[in-house]
C-alpha cells in the first residue's frame, strides 16, 4: 500500500480528517519530475493554527511562483492521528501529494512560539528523520527554521541544519538557488551547508561552537574559519515592490483566522518594551494604499473570501487607514466583502472606522492597556493613558457594543500590588463608563472580561535583562487580582496557570544546553504543550532535572548588561546599547516617543539605517 | 439534461464531492461553495441584513466520509443567467474534489429542492472479512427482510428503535467476488430521502453487519438524488412523468 492509500485508511477513524486530506482550493500541485527543489513548509501545530499563519502563506506563494520549485505543506498531526500513524507505520506526509517528508529536499519549520518546539522534534521523528543534524546522512532532507523565535536559535541549534533570520522573501529564493546548484554538483551534504552559510541571514549552527564560563553563563561563540562572525537579519527594503502573494489556499474546514490577511505594513513604531515583534521587525515599512487595493482585489478574486483582515502589528497606525477602508468597502460592496481590524490600539480606536467595519461587531472589542497604572504603562512604554481607554470604551458603548475585553500582563518588571489594584480600578472605571451612557443609547448586557497573561522576558527586547516572576509570585498575583476583581460587579477574570509561561522563559533566553531538555521532554511524551489537555508540566520538570539544567538560571536571574547573550551572533540590527538605554529608561518609568514622531536611533548605524525611512528624515 | 429555459433567476447545479472534499462537513461545504461563487463573479443574490450571505440551498447533506457524484444545490441570481454561462463561470472556480457537472436553469417559482427530494441512490463498495458468494448473500438478505429490520436511530428526542425496511426502496447485490481472505461486494441502494426522514446508509450497513454477524470495511458513494421514489424524475425536472406518484 502506498502512502496515499495508507493515509486514506487512517482518515476513516480520526477526529477532523479534513486536517489531513488536502485538496483545498488554490493548493498547488506540480509534477515532481519537473522541479529541482521540493520544499515542505512545516508548521509545528495543528492545521487550523498552521493554515492561519500569514508567513506560511507568503512562503508557499513565493516558492511555488518559481517553476523550478514545489512547496508543499505539513502541519503537526493531532495526537489521535499521530497514534494512528505510529500504529500503522505511516510516515509523516505532505498535504499536497502525500509524499513522505523524508523524501523532500528541504523541510522548513516556522518558529512562532517556543512551546511548539516539541512538535518539531515529533514531526521529524514521525518522518523517520534523525532529530539531530549531526545524525543526518547523505540523501536526507535539510531541516531549516525561521520566524520570530529564530532570533535566539540556540535551543534548537542541534536539530536544525540551518536557520534563516529575518524576512524570508529574498533569502528563501537565494537558498533555493544554492540548493539547486549544489544538487547538480553532486557534492556532499557538508558542501551545501558550507555554501548556504555564505548567504546573508543564514546561520548554520554546526560551524559555531558555544563556549561557557565556569558559572554556566555563555562566554563566546567559536566560529569556524571562513564563516560570518555575526549573522545579519534579512530585511525586505522595498515593501511595495517586494514579492506579495496574490493567491492563498482556502481551507475547507474552519480555521483560526479564516479570512484574507492584507499586510498593511511590517514593523511597528510604538516601541512597547515587552514586545519582541516590535523590535525584531523594525523598521516600519508601509505598503502604498494603491498597492494594497490592487492586492486585495487579486486576493478576493483568487480566494472568494468574505472577509479581509487589515493585518499588521498595529493597524490603527497605518498612515491612510480611513482612506484605505472607504476605498476597500466601495470596491467590494457588490461582493459583500467585509473588513476587520485585528490589532487596534486604544488610542487609535476611532468610532467612524468601527461603525464601518462590521466584523468588529461580531467578536466584541478587545483593548490592551497591558498594565493597570500609568506608572507601569510608562515602564513598558505602552504610551496609552486611562483617558484614552475610557474615551475608547465610552465610544464603543455609545456605538452599540456592550462587551469589552481588557487584556493585561502580570509579572511585568517593577510591578507591585498597586499596579494590580490599578487593573481592578480600570475595570471599575470601564463599568462606570458604560453606565455613563444613557440607558436608551446603550446596548443591554454589559460584559467586561479581564484577561491577565504572565509576562515572559524575550530576547532582543529591553526587558531581556529582567528576571521572570516565579510561579509562586505569579500565582499569588493572580489570586490577589482575582479577589480584587470580585469586588467589581459583572467582571469576568481569565487567567492561566503560569506553569507554561515558566517554561517559555528558559527557551526564550536559553542557550544550546536547552536542546537536551527539549529532547528529553519530547522523549517523555511532551508535545502540543500550548494545548491545555496535552501539557504535562511534571514531565517537563523531570526533563530539566535529568539534564541537570536549572530553570531559574535562565528565567529568574537578573542579567548583568556585561553578560554575553547566547544569541549575540545573531544581529537583529537594533543596537544592544539602544536596548540597554530603553531598559534603563524603563526602570525610571520614562517613555520613548513613537518613532513616527522622530527617529530614536535604534539601528546600528551605517548598514541598516538606510532601510528605515524614518531615520533618514 | 433537460433545459427548461434559456436564462433563469435560479440555477440548480450538480457537483461531485470526492477525494479531499469527502471529509468536509456540510457547513464547510456551504462555505466552500459560497467562496467559489464569489470567485465566479456570477450575479448571485444575497440576503439582506447585517451578515449578508448568498441565497442558496442544498438538497440534502452527505454523511462525512461518503463521496458523491450527484450533489445538488439551488442558487438564486439577481439577474437571469444562462446554464452555459453559469457552468463556464463556476466550473473553473471549484477544486477537482468539488467538480461541477451540470447546471440547470429553473423558473423563479420552481419548488424548493428540499420539498422535492424523495429518494437517494448509493453505491456501496464493501470488503467483507468472510468468504461468501453472491447467491449466499442474496438468500441471507432475503431471509432478513422477512422480519422487521430494527436499528437504533439517534434522534433529537434520544435514541429510537425503527424498522429500516420501509426506508429501503431497493437493495441489490451487483457483484460479490473473493478478494484476499474476504469478499468484495458491490451493493446498490435506493432509499427514502425527504426532509421528514432519510436513511443513512451507514446505519443500514452497521445493522446488516450486526444481523448477519459480518465485519468489514466499506465506502459509500451517492450516485443520484431523485424527486420521486421510482428514480425517474431529476430534481431540476420534477414535473417529468411519474414524479408525483402516491
Amino acid at each position: 500500500m502506498n502512502t496515499y492509500e495508507a493515509v486514506e485508511q487512517l482518515l476513516r477513524d480520526v477526529e477532523k480528517p479534513a486536517r489531513y486530506s488536502g485538496g483545498e482550493m488554490n493548493a498547488v500541485i506540480k509534477d515532481p519530475a519537473a522541479v529541482d527543489v521540493r520544499f515542505c513548509m512545516c508548521f509545528p501545530d495543528v492545521y487550523e493554527v498552521g493554515m492561519s499563519h500569514l508567513g506560511t502563506k507568503i512562503i508557499y506563494a513565493l516558492l511555488n511562483g518559481r517553476a523550478d520549485c514545489w512547496c508543499e505543506r505539513c502541519c503537526a498531526p493531532w495526537v489521535d492521528m499521530e497514534k494512528a500513524m505510529r500504529d500503522a507505520g505511516v510516515p509523516l506526509f505532505s498535504l499536497e501529494s502525500r509524499t513522505p517528508l523524508r523524501e523532500f529536499d528541504l523541510l522548513g519549520f516556522t518558529l512562532q512560539y517556543e512551546m511548539s518546539y516539541t512538535n518539531i522534534l515529533n514531526m521529524l521523528d514521525l518522518s523517520g528523520i534523525p532529530l539531530r543534524s549531526s545524525d543526518r546522512g547523505e540523501g536526507m532532507p535539510f531541516v531549516c527554521c525561521g520566524g520570530p523565535c529564530a532570533c535566539n536559535p540556540e535551543p534548537l541549534a542541534p536539530f536544525a541544519d540551518f536557520f534563516m533570520i529575518g524576512d524570508g522573501e529574498e533569502v528563501l529564493c537565494e537558498m533555493a538557488d544554492v540548493y539547486k546548484k549544489w544538487k547538480q554538483s553532486g557534492e556532499s551534504r557538508d558542501a551545501f551547508l558550507r555554501a548556504v552559510a555564505q548567504l546573508e541571514g543564514v546561520y548554520v549552527p554546526k560551524f559555531y561552537e558555544p563556549q561557557y564560563n565556569a558559572d554556566g553563563t555563555f562566554s563566546l561563540m567559536k566560529v569556524e574559519e571562513g564563516f560570518p562572525k555575526r549573522i545579519s537579519r534579512r530585511i525586505v527594503k522595498d515593501f511595495n515592490n517586494a514579492f506579495s502573494m496574490e493567491s492563498m489556499i482556502v481551507p475547507y474546514m474552519s480555521i483560526v483566522h479564516d479570512r484574507i490577511m492584507l499586510e498593511l505594513f511590517r514593523g511597528c513604531t510604538r516601541g512597547c518594551r515587552f514586545c519582541q515583534a516590535g523590535f525584531i521587525y523594525r523598521p516600519v515599512r508601509e505598503r502604498r494604499k494603491e498597492r494594497l487595493v490592487e492586492l486585495a482585489k487579486k486576493l478576493v478574486d483568487s480566494t472568494g473570501y468574505e472577509e479581509i483582515s487589515l493585518s499588521s502589528l498595529s493597524s490603527g497606525d497605518y498612515s491612510c487607514l480611513g482612506d484605505l477602508i472607504s476605498t476597500l468597502l466601495e470596491e467590494f460592496r457588490r461582493e459583500r466583502v467585509s473588513l476587520s481590524l485585528p490589532s487596534l490600539r486604544i488610542d487609535s480606536f476611532v468610532k467612524d472606522y468601527a461603525e464601518e467595519i462590521q466584523s468588529v461587531r461580531k467578536s466584541g472589542l478587545t483593548f490592551a492597556p497591558e498594565a493597570g497604572t500609568q506608572r507601569l504603562r510608562d515602564v513598558i512604554n505602552k504610551g496609552v493613558t486611562e483617558e484614552d481607554l475610557i474615551r475608547s470604551v465610552t465610544d464603543a458603548f455609545q456605538s452599540g457594543w456592550s462587551g469589552v475585553k481588557l487584556y493585561f500582563m502580570i509579572g511585568l518588571p517593577t510591578e507591585t500590588d498597586e499596579d494590580l489594584d490599578g487593573i481592578a480600578d480600570l475595570a471599575a472605571k470601564v463599568r462606570s463608563a458604560y453606565f455613563s451612557v444613557p440607558k436608551d443609547q446603550r446596548a443591554k448586557g454589559l460584559r467586561i472580561t479581564v484577561s491577565a497573561s504572565s509576562f515572559v522576558p524575550k530576547p532582543c527586547t529591553p526587558f531581556q535583562y529582567c528576571p521572570q516572576n516565579t510561579i509562586e509570585e505569579l500565582e499569588r498575583k493572580q489570586r490577589y487580582l482575582r479577589d480584587k476583581l470580585r469586588q467589581v460587579k459583572g467582571v469576568e477574570f481569565n487567567y492561566h496557570s503560569p506553569n507554561l509561561s515558566s517554561l517559555e522563559a528558559p527557551f526564550a533566553r536559553g542557550d544550546r544546553k536547552m536542546a537536551d531538555v527539549l529532547e528529553a521532554a519530547w522523549r517523555k511524551g511532551c508535545r502540543f504543550d500550548s494545548w491545555n489537555d496535552c501539557f504535562h508540566y511534571d514531565l517537563w520538570l523531570e526533563a530539566f532535572a535529568e539534564c541537570g539544567v536549572d530553570r531559574a538560571f535562565y528565567a529568574y536571574r537578573q542579567r548583568d548588561p556585561s553578560e554575553k547573550w547566547p544569541w549575540s551572533h545573531i544581529d537583529m540590527h537594533v543596537r544592544e546599547e539602544y536596548l540597554l538605554s530603553e531598559y534603563n529608561k524603563a526602570t525610571v518609568a520614562r517613555c520613548t516617543r513613537d518613532c513616527r514622531k522622530g527617529c530614536n536611533g535604534c539601528f546600528d548605524g551605517e548598514s541598516y539605517a538606510n532601510y528605515c525611512r524614518i531615520s533618514q528624515n | 439534461m433537460a433545459a427548461l429555459m434559456e436564462k433563469a433567476m435560479r440555477i440548480i447545479a450538480v457537483f461531485h464531492k470526492t477525494d479531499g472534499a469527502r471529509y468536509i462537513s456540510h457547513l464547510d461545504l456551504q462555505r466552500a461553495m459560497q467562496r467559489a461563487l464569489r470567485r465566479s463573479h456570477l450575479p448571485v443574490k444575497y440576503t439582506a441584513g447585517f451578515n449578508p450571505h448568498q441565497v442558496m440551498s442544498f438538497a440534502t447533506a452527505l454523511s462525512l466520509g461518503a463521496t458523491s457524484c450527484a450533489e445538488v444545490v439551488d442558487i438564486a441570481m439577481t439577474e437571469p443567467v444562462a446554464e452555459e454561462e453559469f457552468y463556464q463561470q463556476l466550473a473553473p472556480q471549484l477544486p477537482p474534489s468539488l467538480a461541477l457537472v451540470e447546471a440547470h436553469a429553473v423558473e423563479g417559482n420552481y419548488p424548493s429542492l428540499t420539498s422535492l427530494l424523495a429518494a437517494a441512490d448509493y453505491e456501496i463498495n464493501l470488503h467483507l472479512n468472510s468468504l461468501l458468494c453472491k447467491d449466499e448473500l442474496d438468500s441471507k438478505l432475503k431471509l432478513l427482510w422477512e422480519a422487521p429490520l430494527l436499528a437504533i436511530k439517534k434522534t433529537k428526542a434520544g435514541p429510537k428503535e425503527i424498522d429500516l425496511r420501509p426506508m429501503v426502496l431497493a437493495l441489490r447485490i451487483d457483484s460479490a467476488k473473493p478478494e484476499g481472505n474476504g469478499t468484495r461486494v458491490n451493493l446498490f441502494l435506493r432509499c427514502v430521502n425527504t426532509s421528514a426522514g432519510a436513511l443513512n446508509p451507514d446505519l443500514l450497513i452497521s445493522c446488516l453487519f450486526e444481523k448477519l454477524q459480518m465485519q468489514g470495511e466499506y465506502d459509500v458513494r451517492r450516485t443520484a438524488l431523485w424527486a420521486n421514489q421510482k428514480g425517474t424524475a431529476p430534481l431540476w425536472n420534477a414535473r417529468k412523468e411519474g414524479s408525483h406518484e402516491a
